[in-house]
């Protein structure tokens, strides 16, 4: 065992010790971690204000908005994107891709988000949906490319 | 057959040096490479999240080859990666070279500014980078929708754990290797 050690140098660290960090490295730790949760908070404030509201986009355009159904209605929108049509259900369980033509399937993989501040991204159709509150201070100048309740 | 031998010119043979970095470079992007795929290959622990275990090798480049051999360790590692992983010209690959080049230039920016910065901070800036990086692409190039951005603050308090995971282990490699080159 001794000669298995003759090897190591006498100023060796070991990963625990790595793994501790400097000073420095905790207190630029915290500080972001503190700035990334307040931003956070921030957002979720600011989206949480009003009735949640899925909101369908391609690219710029707002194909879609549906505020989230409290009884058993299941809306099913059909929205054609940079390389087909994602099928997208509107339930009381929340929002979620039901089918997409892109090959990762990222998207259906998410499942249902009913959560303001949840989003859920096909990037190969450019497909997204946002759950956020609906204020119509704020949304009423919003114009509408496809369906629109 | 003395005159012939006069017009052949010799070219100057590359120093020792030289081609220990080419070795220890190329040593560097294979590994990268092969976390690039290993990691591929994991399961996934969310749509927009990895672990970015390839950092490591190019922080380890940094420290043992300099910035321009960071910069291209990161190009090499996303162009010969996505081949192994069917990637190559997709939405991925082209947000994994921004994320990958984003981090690159941040690692190079603070090193050259601020050369007593420890490994694992240098990281935990990278691998904010990184992600920053990819978003600005999404939202440039693909969604183009501002909202895609509600996404980035529980990704970027991910980032900074394996961002210090990944500086922790190139900073105990770096221990390791740095009295043999």
């Amino acid at each position: 065992m001794n000669e298995a050690n003759n090897h190591l140098k006498t100023d060796e660290v070991s990963f625990t010790q790595c793994l501790r960090g400097t000073w420095v490295d905790r207190i630029l730790l915290i500080t972001l971690l503190v700035g990334i949760a307040l931003l956070w908070f921030q957002i979720n404030q600011t989206l949480s204000r009003g009735i949640p509201t899925a909101y369908i986009y391609y690219g710029e355009t707002l194909l879609a908005k549906y505020p989230l159904p409290q009884d058993n209605n299941i809306i099913h929108v059909d929205a054609k994107g940079e390389i087909g049509v994602s099928d997208i259900e509107i339930s009381k369980l929340g929002v979620r891709f039901v089918s997409s033509p892109c090959t990762t399937h990222y998207c259906m993989l998410a499942g249902h988000k009913k959560y303001t501040g949840s989003v859920i991204a096909c990037v190969p159709n450019h497909i997204m949906v946002v759950v956020r509150g609906f204020d119509e201070k704020t949304d009423k100048n919003i114009t509408f490319d496809a369906i629109s309740e | 057959m003395e005159e012939i031998d006069k017009n052949i010119s010799i070219p100057p043979r590359p120093s020792l040096k030289s081609l220990e970095d080419k070795a220890i470079w190329l040593s560097l992007v294979l590994l990268a490479i092969g976390l690039h795929v290993f990691e591929a290959a994991l399961p996934n622990l969310g749509p927009w999240f990895k672990l970015g275990l390839a950092n490591i090798m190019t922080l380890l480049a940094l420290m043992m080859l300099g910035a321009r051999a960071a910069f291209m360790l990161a190009i090499a590692r996303v162009f010969i990666g996505s081949i192994f992983i069917g990637t190559l010209f997709t939405p991925t690959f082209f947000i994994s070279l921004a994320g990958a080049l984003t981090a690159a230039t941040v690692l190079v920016v603070l090193y050259k500014l601020f050369p007593r910065l420890s490994l694992i901070s240098l990281s935990l800036f990278a691998a904010i980078a990184h992600m920053s990086g990819q978003f600005i692409t999404v939202e440039t190039w693909f969604i183009q929708q501002p909202a895609i951005y509600y996404l980035l603050p529980p990704l970027l308090l991910l980032s900074c754990f394996s961002g210090w995971i990944n500086g922790a282990i190139a900073s105990y490699i770096w221990r390791q290797l740095k009295d043999d080159i």
